[in-house]
């Protein structure tokens, strides 16, 4: 056998509620992943379920992603969501009569959402629940991340933001799967060495960083990326691989982009006319995605094709096989090399598969069923399957590093977000002096602290300063950021000359609902 | 109640919306402090909490009406690293430091007629991450007690581990409280942070031992419950003996020559900083941003060719994916069908049933390419009556080329 492959999957997305509107642009992320990511990856588990395939997959269900899928409001709009595209779909079968090629896609976009409204109530819309069935059944490793997917490196100078963000992210996930995470998804692989303490006192035993932060280790990893390191803390460090990363993320060589796959952006919701698909857009006022796609990447030219499923199918088998020959030639000379077989560790993010990259869950598929088929070739393992199988690793300092541009934080901290993190600063500082001021508060009291840390936490979420950076909508990034920092600044008030409101207590708190249970003496 | 039901709050908001929270963020929080942070292993960013009208009255009683920010390795002592003078209404500042792997400490302050210098703020140390590979070689194995045995389901481990043999002893770790230490420098022992080898039932303390046999002892462990772990768990490390790594180190090194091994790897962020520009010029980055995950927004507009849609509202591009400068017109053709009949009527539309609305009424688009079609409407009633109505349509189109008139 000559090594192991490891495939990670990191499902996350910020936590976007909007009780407050009917209807929310933002909230379509979590439905369109729900759609297309979230419900095939685990039709894709039940098959391997049913065919006893043994795959072990490592799979990070982030606590706001997990949160927003156990929200009663937002299952309730997810399903009014997939009952429009469903609707619209069957308008489809109607409309496209005339046009074969687009009449059969959109009999199978039909189908799809039907039996993604099947498996949706068969399961009563609990998805956390399916896929913790799945790590109870030893299918797969399910792991945590931070409790709003802070980057920790930019917390790192006020120990009880880390120690809250990690150890709220711990509770969470004992809420969901009854059990304790073992691995963390540190947001954006993002790494510096005081973190740890916090890791420690959550019990978790092993991350993975970026390439250069497990090479650039002190002293120097032996093995390379081909096997963990311990940091001087005993956690265990796993580094992504170089070559499985550039296949699938790079624009030019990236699997992603073969013509045969479905083009993400030629949406009916731009094609026809405004009047018919108005319906089923994201927002009432203005062109959008609806998820029904008719057209193939096919190439440069502004000419696009009919969509071939079958095609796009072949094509994703074609890749899976090439990716497990790159894989398998990789390994080879490896593991003539070292004393023990070689590791690739290669995260992904989960929406990859299947929201942007449309035929990402067949080319799991295939991947897995080819790997299973020639076990002689590589074994499909986890991590932490990994660590019990090589107990003994090289002791090392890894660097700090993130994934990304830059290999820092330079995506997170740059000239269109810095303005956020001086009040991240403060607003922490007074969320310590919060609960060490309130040891203990009266019940009112307590949900007035509680809430602070909910809004702090949200406020910290990278995915804001992120989506500043990239500038897709800064607008909304910058109002939840502010608009969390503003209601803990206001709690932070009122705390303080001791008049709370509970009427507006009351309204956020159902507003920014998740983590009930939160403890806010963790900043303490 | 499922998993996770208990962590469920009531749906509904209150209609009424209440605005308590202050309509901005503070321009400061009044505390006079200097924010150090580094971004990567050269650049710095600092910030100073100094109000506007206060920043104003240091700078008039400063030397050239400015204050300066100095940065220092390791200490405020010598000459600084960086020296900026600071634009009058400068807040935060991006300073580049020359080493990675380093400490810093930054003051604010200014100067006063005759050199002496007023400090107004004093940094917390930081350390920039380190650059390079190290060239610390030491290698020093150890394994973590407890390890948790396997779960109760799942897939059987193949055989695995190896034999191995001590040749290095323990390599130091990192001094506490700051960067990894240069090559071969260390402020704390390594025994103070390993366990030491038990004498029996386990790794032989030098000279070689088998892993196999530490990870069958482990797996013989007894199955822990894991939510009744103790509340703040610490991994131990224990040394074990450690494989002939210098030659292996030789052999990986020639066979990653040819990646570049620390140059980092795209993930959905940078791939987004890549992509996004061109993700803007095919749809406009609100486009993109209606239903772009932040976690991959813009990262496959490579999914999409490189040139834009001839949707509707879209301009088509050249195969460079930059917009035509020339007048451009889409145009396409639908056909809607409507018409009535009883509610409780059964209708289909080329043999295909359709809905119909409450009262009776339908409407149905049907595209319309080139071409010449026959529709034939048939409607069935609830005491099986039969009516049909068949539709002729033809449509060609002519894109004669262009003349001025």
């Amino acid at each position: 056998m000559p090594g192991y492959l490891s495939l990670v999957l990191h499902a996350h997305l910020p936590f976007v509620r909007h009780p407050e509107h009917e209807k929310s642009l933002e909230e379509n992320w979590l439905f369109e992943a729900i759609t297309e990511t979230y419900v095939p990856l685990l039709q894709l588990l039940g098959r391997w379920q049913q065919q006893d395939l043994n795959l072990r997959l490592t799979l990070t269900l982030t606590p706001t992603l997990c949160a927003m899928l156990q929200d009663p409001l937002l299952c309730e709009r997810y399903l009014r969501h997939l009952d429009g595209l469903i609707q619209l779909a069957e308008k489809e079968t109607c409309r496209t009569r005339w046009e074969p090629a687009f009449h059969d896609l959109a009999l199978f976009y039909l189908d799809r959402f039907n039996r993604a409204r099947d498996y949706y109530l068969a399961c009563q819309g609990g998805l956390v629940a399916a896929f913790r069935a799945f790590q109870d059944q030893g299918r797969i490793e399910i792991i945590t991340s931070t409790a709003t997917h802070a980057l920790l490196p930019l917390l790192a100078a006020h120990p009880p933001s880390v120690r809250a963000q990690v150890l709220a992210a711990r509770d969470h996930y004992r809420a969901c799967f009854g059990r304790d995470p073992r691995g963390i998804w540190l947001p954006e692989c993002a790494y510096v060495r005081e973190i740890e303490p916090a890791l420690l006192e959550a019990n978790l035993r092993w991350f993975i960083i970026d390439s250069h932060g497990l090479l650039r280790a002190r002293p120097r990893p032996c093995f390379a990326l081909f096997a963990p390191i311990f940091t001087p803390n005993g956690i265990a460090v796993f580094g992504r691989d170089l070559l499985s990363a550039r296949q699938v993320w790079s624009r030019h060589e990236g699997y992603p982009g073969d013509p045969s796959y479905r083009d993400f952006y030629r949406d009916i919701g731009f094609d026809l006319d405004f009047d018919y698909v108005k319906p089923y857009l994201p927002a009432v006022d203005k062109r959008g995605f609806t998820g029904i796609k008719y057209h193939r990447i096919t190439g440069p030219s502004s000419h696009k094709q009919a969509y071939d499923r079958k095609a796009a199918l072949d094509t994703a088998d074609t890749h899976a096989a090439h990716f497990l020959q790159a894989r398998c030639a990789q390994l080879q000379p490896l593991a003539q090399t070292l004393d023990r077989p070689p590791l690739l560790v290669c995260p992904y993010d989960a929406e990859l598969f299947g929201h942007w990259w449309y035929e990402g869950p067949e080319f799991l598929d295939s991947l897995a069923r080819r790997a299973t088929a020639n076990p002689q070739a590589l074994t499909l393992i986890t991590p932490e399957d990994y660590l019990r199988r090589h107990p003994a690793n090289q002791l090392a300092a890894p660097a700090p590093s993130s994934w990304g541009e830059g290999g820092y934080w330079h995506v997170w901290l740059n000239e269109k977000n810095q303005w956020l993190y001086p009040h991240l600063h403060f607003a922490q500082r007074r969320m310590t002096e919060l609960a060490r001021r309130f040891r203990q508060p009266d019940p009112l009291h307590a949900r007035a602290l509680t809430q602070a840390a909910r809004e702090l936490l949200l406020a910290q979420s990278s995915d804001w300063p992120f989506i500043l950076r990239t500038g897709t909508s800064p607008a909304y990034a910058r109002k939840r950021a502010t608009d969390h920092l503003l209601r803990f600044t206001a709690l932070y008030d009122q705390l303080s000359n001791g008049q709370l409101d509970l009427p507006w207590l009351a309204q956020i708190e159902s507003r920014d609902n998740l983590f009930p249970d939160l403890d806010y003496r963790y900043w303490s | 109640m499922g998993p996770g039901q208990k962590y469920l709050l009531g749906p509904a908001a209150p209609v009424q919306h209440l605005q308590i929270e202050p309509a901005s963020l503070p321009e400061t929080y009044g505390t006079r402090t200097l924010l150090l942070a580094p971004r990567d292993p050269h650049w710095l960013y600092a910030h100073w909490d100094i109000a506007p009208q206060e920043q104003r009255r240091y700078s008039a009683m400063a030397v050239g009406r400015h204050l300066v920010l100095r940065v220092y390795e390791r200490a405020i002592s010598g000459p600084p690293a960086a020296e900026i003078h600071l634009r009058p209404d400068a807040r935060h500042w991006w300073v580049y430091v020359p080493r990675a792997e380093t400490q810093y400490v930054a003051d604010l302050g200014y100067l006063l007629p005759g050199g002496l210098w007023e400090n107004l703020a004093t940094s917390e140390i930081v350390a920039t991450p380190p650059d390079t590979v190290s060239q610390d070689t030491k290698v020093q194995f150890a394994t973590i007690e407890p390890l948790t045995p396997p779960p109760a389901a799942g897939g059987t481990p193949p055989s695995g581990g190896s034999t191995v043999a001590t040749t290095e002893p323990l390599a130091p770790p990192p001094a506490a409280g700051g960067t990894p230490p240069p090559d071969g420098g260390s402020t704390v022992a390594a025994t103070e942070l390993l366990v030491p080898a038990p004498a029996a039932r386990g790794t032989p303390p030098s000279g070689g031992t088998s892993m196999v046999a530490t990870a069958e002892r482990l797996a013989e462990a007894p199955t822990l419950d894991l939510p009744a772990s103790p509340p703040h768990p610490q991994p131990r490390l224990r040394p074990v003996p450690t494989p002939p790594a210098a030659s292996q180190a030789a052999a990986l090194a020639q066979i990653v020559a040819n990646a570049p091994l620390c140059q980092p790897v795209p993930g959905s962020a940078d791939i987004a900083q890549l992509l996004e520009a061109q993700a803007g010029l095919q749809l406009g980055p609100q486009a993109v941003a209606e239903s772009a995950f932040p976690s991959l927004a813009g990262v496959f507009a490579g999914i999409s060719s490189p040139s834009a849609h001839p949707s509707m509202g879209q301009a088509p591009a050249d195969a460079g994916g930059q917009p035509p400068k020339d007048f451009w017109l889409n145009v396409n053709a639908e056909l809607v069908l409507y018409g009535a009949t009883e509610p409780d009527a059964h209708v289909a539309i080329g043999g295909q049933p359709i809905r119909l609305r409450p009262d009776g009424t339908f409407s149905y688009r049907l595209a319309l390419p080139d071409g010449n079609y026959d529709v034939a409407v048939t409607a069935v009633s609830a005491d099986y009556e039969y009516r049909q109505v068949t539709l002729h349509f033809s449509r060609r189109t002519d894109s004669p080329a262009f003349t001025p008139p």
